[in-house]
């Protein structure tokens, strides 16, 4: 069974500006993918398309073999949880509140179940941060708000897992437990979709790469490939350098 | 925790809807004139008919409609994420306040009524609730838009009933003039169980959808991504907020700020979560409009002052502080 598979898909936006073409893949087994590529490439389109967050223009998403489109939106986020980058300003709840909005497509009642109680601790507890279940989300550190959104994501106990730009405002030591906890999430038999710019992160942790060049995939492949640096200098026109380490990882670095 | 979560909801019900059944009880007995309890106990005339044809149904119009503005500002709090939502800001009432005045100067007939206030006050709100809804499809929404276009609504309302006013006659325009103080007097039983049938069902719905309203107060990524349908939830929920306020205001005359005054006064009691929030709305708006009303109609007796001239005087300083101190 393929977890996802995009035939052709296509974005527009209601300006007609395409944002995505012809993007052709597919993924069979859990693993960790890093969405790259410059700025306006498509890579959060790409992720929202998955998420079915949009609709797509042209072509076909397929998630667990079925027609996304095919799914009500409760069934479909019982298999994928979408985390965004940020979440808006103000949101007034607590970290478990926020852990348990996780459980929605599994809640029937009124009030979070015995179930979806424990599934917030253990998400929590994951996430490393169950020590601040009772604080205001508001209150949190930026790396904190990022775990309290992966606990929501965690808690839904998805099959796939998209992630946008997560690292985004976190510094190097959070950014770095981030990525273990994600090799962790995909250690359990998650798929795990991440889009970033932190590409030694992602040449570091990532089992594949989906480089993304104005709105086309110009590359389907492992790190080491996907991330050469003669690649990233021709998509991201800057010069970039790297060594390759015996483990089959890139070292990358980039600037003039 | 969770059991702390049932726990408060539990508390707060039950402390609200205690409330609620006590202003219930106490107000249709406190008025301008006092009541003789033993011509009472006897059904005697005149008190046992001001009790029981004036004061219980007017009462009874205060706790639907208060419950009814409160319950619906909320909705339109948590649909749009944004604290000054109510039916008065965002034009509703004023829309339907005008579609009921149409009907009152423009349908032949010596004194309209109900139905057609409330089909023509309803065709307001459904109209106002609709453009609502566009604008917040759009992506150059903002909460200050909102509120601009509500003001926007709110003029041309005013406006547009002047002009009926002008033109419908001493009779009807008396008429008007009454109406649009917003009053809760002179409504019939039959007129008080259409209009439970109508609200009592979409409180439920309302009460029933508190979890996902929370989910929805989170944003509409975040609420899609969590399996919330958010376009459908949010049609849904101008719809609901529109009925409570529709059929409202064309029984009752406009009736300002419940919706602002109550929500706010609440969450900081019972905090943001609809699930305990919703049902304290719900009765403590009853309670609240039952409570004006009876001032309403003491603090000067044997004047009456208005209900919606009250709310009004109470709500606009609480707006502007609201407006203020975000």
């Amino acid at each position: 069974m393929k977890l996802i598979e995009l035939r052709e898909a296509g974005f527009r936006y209601t300006s007609n500006a395409e944002a995505l073409n012809g993007i052709t893949l597919e993924v069979q087994a859990p693993q960790i993918i890093a969405i790259a590529g410059p700025n306006g490439s498509g890579k959060s389109t790409l992720l929202d398309l998955i998420a079915g967050l949009r609709r797509l223009s042209s072509g076909k998403c397929l998630v667990l073999d079925l027609d996304a489109a095919a799914y009500s939106r409760r069934d479909f986020c019982r298999i994928v949880a979408h985390v965004p980058q940020r979440m808006p300003e103000g949101v007034p709840f607590t970290v478990e509140e926020v852990a348990l909005t996780g459980r929605t497509p599994f809640g029937h009642g009124l009030y979070d179940s015995t179930e979806d109680l424990a599934a917030a601790t253990s998400a929590l507890a994951r996430a490393g941060i169950e020590h601040l279940r009772q604080r205001p989300y508001a209150s949190l550190s930026g790396g904190e708000q990022q775990r309290a959104l992966l606990a929501a994501a965690l808690c839904q106990q998805p099959q796939i897992l998209l992630l946008d730009e997560p690292g985004a405002h976190l510094d190097p030591r959070n950014e770095a437990s981030l990525w273990t906890l994600l090799r962790e999430v995909r250690d359990t038999g998650c798929l795990v979709i991440v889009v970033t710019h932190h590409l030694a992160l992602a040449a570091r942790h990532a089992d594949r790469v989906w480089l993304l060049d104005r709105g086309r995939l110009v590359m389907d492949a492992e790190p080491a490939v996907a991330l050469a640096p003669s690649k990233l200098s021709q998509v991201f026109d800057v010069p970039f350098f790297g060594y390759s380490e015996t483990n089959g990882r890139v070292f990358l670095s980039y600037g003039n | 925790m969770e059991t702390d979560l049932r726990m408060r909801a539990r508390r707060v019900f039950l402390v609200s809807f205690a409330l609620l059944a006590v202003v219930t009880v106490a107000a249709p007995f406190l008025g301008g004139t006092g009541m003789d309890m033993t011509r009472l106990a006897r059904r005697e005339a005149p008190d046992w008919q001001i009790l029981v044809s004036l004061r219980v149904p007017r009462t009874l119009l205060a706790l639907l409609a208060g419950a009814s503005l409160s319950t619906a500002g909320a909705l339109f709090q948590a649909i749009l994420r944004d604290a000054l939502a109510t039916p008065s800001n965002l034009g509703v009432s004023a829309a339907a306040a005008l579609g009921a005045v149409m009907a009152i100067a423009l349908l032949p007939g010596e004194e309209t009524g109900l139905p057609w206030a409330w089909i023509s006050s309803l065709a307001g709100t459904a109209a106002v609730i609709a453009l609502v809804a566009v604008m917040r499809s759009s992506p150059r929404f903002s909460p200050a838009s909102l509120l601009l276009t509500g003001i926007a609504i709110n003029g041309i309302c005013a406006s547009v009933i002047l002009l009926l006013h002008s033109l419908a006659g001493i009779a009807r325009g008396f008429q008007i003039t009454y109406w649009l103080m917003g009053g809760l007097d002179a409504v019939t039983y039959p007129v008080l169980g259409a209009l439970a049938m109508v609200v009592v069902p979409v409180w439920i719905w309302i009460l029933r959808m508190a979890r996902v309203l929370n989910v929805m107060s989170y944003g509409d990524t975040w609420a899609a991504g969590r399996g919330v349908d958010s376009t459908k939830i949010t049609w849904l929920g101008f719809a609901a907020g529109a009925v409570l306020a529709g059929v409202t205001t064309a029984v009752t005359g406009p009736i300002a700020f419940v919706g602002l005054i109550v929500p706010h006064l609440l969450r900081r009691v019972t905090g943001p979560d609809y699930r305990v929030l919703m049902p304290a709305c719900l009765f403590c708006g009853g309670a609240f409009l039952i409570i004006c009303d009876t001032v309403a109609r003491t603090v000067l007796a044997p004047v009456e002052i208005p209900v919606g001239v009250m709310t009004a005087l109470l709500g606009g300083p609480f707006f502007v502080w609201l407006l203020w101190s975000r």
